[in-house]
Parts: structure tokens; sequence; C-alpha cells
């Protein structure tokens, strides 16, 4: 073959890569299974390898079995990936995929394990040399595409691999520079997903995370590995179709296969006989005569007519979906008034109409499917013969069951009115709600009670109550809370749970230090309140008396 | 005989893998800890406390 003949048979990146795309779409779910199968173990013991590395405290007594595990990984996954690639190529090829023996399995198995390896470490080199990444990716591509083959050996698969790798170098280098562009955006889409879905289960269910906690949890190499490993998963299913596509048309170059698989695409099942006839006649070996192509014509016309294909098309035309492709025209003159707000009524009128159309034709709908379904239902419940032997006709039996469904319908209907009105009137409505000022009295054995929990009124009310019950250590702390509420209300302390006693005393200090006799008061209380709260002192009614005088002495400053 | 020669390649194939993710692991063990949990980022930056 020559060097021009490729080169003009040469499909464009663009238009290969549009055609994997089109090949992953329709690829079965046992190709894609067989792809998962392999891969997903791969990334998820890679990742689990990266993370035991970066974190465990222990992880060097476990990087040689650990890597073991891996290296058996990616034979596998290799493995896998060329019986995806192999699935591949009997969908292009148009042939069901035999059932692999198992001498296909093992060859297959031996063949990766021999070659890939080497890509952990050539890639990286040919990266780094810029040059001859393409070809080097290619030909590693390639081994995987060509990996199950019945009749290859790991010296023949190598040699083809090589051979296919050299075609259309051009083709190759410009699919991989598009697809290194959509890398970066593959992994762009995957850190905002990354970002993203935290902060809406944050949003939506208060689950809290180390990533709504932080920007910074973003910033571990966990994270960077876990979004390379998706960018993987996301962009090598298109490398491989790419590849396989480039494979199965260098080698039809010699085989023609894509020849006979067009042809085999392009004929109907029931123009299966005029195909070789064709064949002949572009090949200029058998002249065909015209009844011959009438003939071939006419079976056609018989499958789709021209009236039937016109109103598919105008069908589909009309979709909203193929209008951006349609010429914006305006409507002819006489159609549409003159005049904005004629225009505006006239542009109302009609949508209305056409959605009165549409509501109708859901209405119609339904009621056929009501009224079919009541027929069933009539039909199990009496069962046929008994209705087709009282009634007259189905139209007889018809009528009754037509106006059950308008009364289903009515009742629906009305049931519909009811909800909506209720929920009307309830949006209407203020709601009243008879409420009576409540206050709890907080518990002061509970330790965790806050001085911000009463005013300091009702502190010393609660004070009050506990004296005149006995409960004069209790009184105690209503009475410490009570000073603590007042100089909270003057803003001379910020009342907070972790803050002790002694904190909120340097904070007087600070923010009322104007005030010696706060300062004074508000420290023996804090001392008398400690000592017999946390400490042996007793508590007595002059103790009780100390603490509310020196509470007067803060509230006349 | 013929088995063996079918088999080495291969056979070496794993054994190049192994000691390849087997330096791999080597590199991430050597990198510090800090780079590994993001925390190296948070002193770099005064404005994290």
């Amino acid at each position: 073959m020559t060097r021009n003949l490729r080169n003009a048979s040469a499909p464009g990146a663009l238009e290969l890569l549009e055609l994997a795309v089109h090949e992953l779409r329709q690829a079965p779910p046992a190709a894609w299974a067989s792809y998962g199968a392999g891969t997903l173990p791969f990334v998820l013991a890679f990742l689990y390898f990266w993370t035991d590395m970066s974190r465990s405290s222990d992880a060097w007594a476990r990087c040689a079995g650990g890597a073991f595990v891996l290296a058996c990984a990616f034979v596998w996954m290799k493995l896998w990936q060329a019986v995806f690639c192999w699935r591949l190529r009997a969908q292009l090829a148009g042939r069901t995929v035999p059932r692999l023996t198992g001498r296909q399995w093992l060859g297959a198995t031996l063949a990766q394990a021999a070659w890939q390896p080497a890509r952990l470490i050539l890639l990286p080199l040919a990266l780094l040399m810029a040059l001859p990444f393409g070809w080097v990716l290619a030909f590693f591509e390639n081994l995987t595409v060509l990996g199950v083959e019945p009749e290859s050996d790991v010296r023949g698969l190598g040699r083809r691999a090589a051979r296919l790798a050299g075609l259309w170098p051009g083709q190759n280098h410009l699919a991989l520079g598009i697809l290194s562009l959509l890398a970066p955006l593959v992994a762009l889409n995957l850190v905002a997903a990354f970002v993203l879905v935290p902060a809406w289960l944050r949003m939506l269910f208060g689950l809290e995370s180390e990533f709504t906690r932080s920007w910074w949890a973003y910033l571990n190499t966990t994270f960077v590995a876990a979004c390379g490993a998706g960018t993987f998963l996301g962009l090598d299913p298109l490398l491989k179709a790419f590849y396989v596509l480039r494979c199965f048309r260098g080698e039809s170059l010699r085989s023609g296969e894509d020849l006979r698989v067009e042809l085999r695409r392009a004929a109907p099942a029931g123009l299966s006989g005029s195909i070789p006839l064709l064949l002949f006649a572009l090949l200029g070996a058998s002249p065909l005569n015209a009844a011959q192509v009438g003939a071939a014509g006419a079976d056609r016309s018989a499958l789709v007519q021209p009236a039937e294909l016109d109103r598919a098309i105008d069908q589909v035309l009309q979709r909203r979906e193929f209008e951006w492709r349609l010429p914006r025209e305006a409507p002819p003159a006489n159609v549409r008034p003159e005049g904005f707000l004629a225009g505006l009524v006239d542009d109302v009128a009609n949508t209305l109409r056409r959605w009165g159309e549409t509501l109708g034709r859901w209405a119609r709908a339904v009621f056929e499917a009501l009224r079919d379904l009541a027929e069933k239902l009539g039909r199990r419940l009496f069962g046929s013969g008994r209705i087709e032997a009282d009634a007259p006709s189905t139209e007889g039996w018809a009528g009754p069951l037509r106006g059950l469904a308008w009364l289903f319908l009515a009742a629906v209907a009305c049931g519909l009115a009811i909800f909506a009105g209720r929920i009307w009137r309830r949006r209407r409505r203020p709601s009243m709600v008879a409420s009576a000022e409540v206050t709890a009295v907080p518990d002061l054995t509970d330790e965790s009670v806050a001085a911000d929990e009463l005013p300091e009124d009702e502190w010393l009310r609660l004070a009050r109550e506990q004296v005149a019950q006995g409960a004069l250590r209790l009184a105690l702390r209503a009475l410490y809370l009570a000073s603590l509420a007042h100089v909270a209300r003057r803003e001379w302390v910020t009342l907070a749970k972790y803050k002790s006693n002694r904190d909120y005393e340097r904070e007087l200090q600070r923010r009322a230090r104007e005030r010696p006799d706060v300062l004074s008061a508000f420290g023996e209380n804090v001392t008398v309140f400690d000592r017999s709260w946390y400490g042996l002192h007793e508590v007595s009614t002059e103790t009780l008396a100390r603490l509310e005088a020196n509470l007067e002495r803060i509230r006349a400053c | 005989m013929q088995g063996l020669v079918a088999v080495l390649p291969a056979v070496l194939g794993l054994l190049l893998a192994w000691v390849l993710f087997y330096g791999l692991g080597r590199v991430l063990l050597q990198l510090p800890s800090a780079l590994h949990e993001g925390t190296i980022w948070h002193t770099a930056s005064p404005e994290v406390p």
C-alpha cells in the first residue's frame, strides 16, 4: 500500500473521536462491565495504596506487599481492558462476540503482563522527551486493543501494535492534543463536584465534614490522587475507543473489513438480495439492467412510502430541539395584526388557544386511559362472554362506563378543588395563636445553667424562693447568677459557656476599670460563690445578705 | 521449555510493575506528612490561625 493511498484513507482526528463517542454510547452493558471489572479494582487499590503510604504510621512495613497487589491489579486491569476493546471491535465489525476459551484468556493475560508494565516507565520517559509520546502511547494502547486475539503471540502482538502505532501520526497527535485539553476540564469538573457535594450536604442535611470546616482540607495529596483517578476513569474509555477505531481502520487497509461492515449496515433486511447485484454494478463485473434496478427500487418504495416519510420528517422538524436550525422568519403581514397592543392580544390569544388544545389532548388521553381501564376491569369482573351477551354492543356497555369515568373525574376534580380551597383559606387566614409568656425555671442544680437564661430580677425572685424553701446553697447560686446577668446586661462581660468565673472577673477588670466599686463588689461575689459552691464553706443568711448587698452596690454604679 | 519461554516475559513484566509501584510507594513515604495532610499550607499562609 502506498503512502498516498494510506494518507488519503486517513480519517480525521475529530471524526474519529466523534465515532469513538458514538461507539461508547452504543457499547453493550457487557463491554462496560468488562471495563469496570478491570479498572475499578485497580483504581481503588491505587487510591488505597496512595492513602496508606501517605498516612499510615507503619506504611514502611506494607510498601512491598501493597506494591505487589497493585502490580497484580494493574495486569488484571489491562486484561479486562483488552476484553473491553475486543468487545468494542466486535461491535464495530457487527459480529457477535464469541466466548473466550481458556487458552485465549491465558494468552491474553501473558501478553498483557509481558508488555504493559513497560508503559509505566516508558510513558513518563516519552513524556519527558515530549516528541515520541504519541507513538509510545499508541503502541501500548494498540497492545490493549489487539490483546485478545485467537492467533496472537507475544512477539506478533508487539509487531502489529508497532505497525499500527506508526499509522497516521498527525491524526494520532491531534486527537491526543484534544484529549489533553479535555483532561483539565474533566479534572475541574471533578474538583467542583468534590467541593459542591459536601457544601450541599451541609446546606440540606446539616452534615458537617472536614471539607465544610476548612478549604485547606482539600489541599492534601489523597484528594489530588482521587481527582487524577477520576479524570482517568472519565477519559480512558474514550481513549480506548479511539484506538479501537484506529486499529480497525488501520487493519482494514489490508483486510477491507470496514467496507464489508459499511455494506452490511447499508443493506436493510429486505434488500439483502439486491446487495450483491449492487456490488457487481459498482465493480463493473456485471451489467445491471433497468428492470433489476427498478425491482430494487420497487422493493425500497414498498418499505417506506414517500408521503409517510415526508410527514415523519415534518413532524421531527417541528420539534423544539430542531427549531434552532431553521431560519427566523417573520409571519406574513396579513396574519399578524398591526400595532403592538393588537399583536400582544393576538399572541396571548394564540398561546391560550394552544394551551387549551394541549390540555384538551391530555384530558382526552386521560379519559381514554380511564375508559380502557374501566373496560378491562369490567371484563375481568363480569367476564367477556357475559358482557357481550348482556350488552347489545360495545357502545352500549361503554356508555355507563363513560358515565362512571366522568363521575370519577368529577370526584377527583372536586377533591382537588376542596384541597386547593383549604390551602388557600389557610394561607389567607392569619394564624392567631393565643399564647402566654411562659418562663421556664432553670434547674439550679444543673451545672450547665447559664446566667442569660433569666433576667436578673427573675434570678433574684428565684433566690428568694430558694431562701423560703431553706435551700440556701441554691439561693447563693441564683444570687450570683443575678449579679452575672446584671454585668452582662451592662455589657461589661460577654457570657459564654467556656468562660470561668475568673475569666468574667478579668473581663470586668478590663471593661469596667473606671468603676472600682463594681470590681470589688463583683470580685467579692465571685470569691464567696466559689468558696461555697465549689468549696466546703457553709452558706448562711449572712452570706446571702452580703451577696445581695454587693449586687445592689453594682447596680448603683 | 516452550511454556517457560511464554511465561517468563509475563513474570518479568509483573516484577517490573512490582518494582515500579514499590518505587512509587517509597516516594510517597519520603514525602513529609505535612504535605500529605495539607498542613504545610497552613503554616505557609498567615491567614490561617
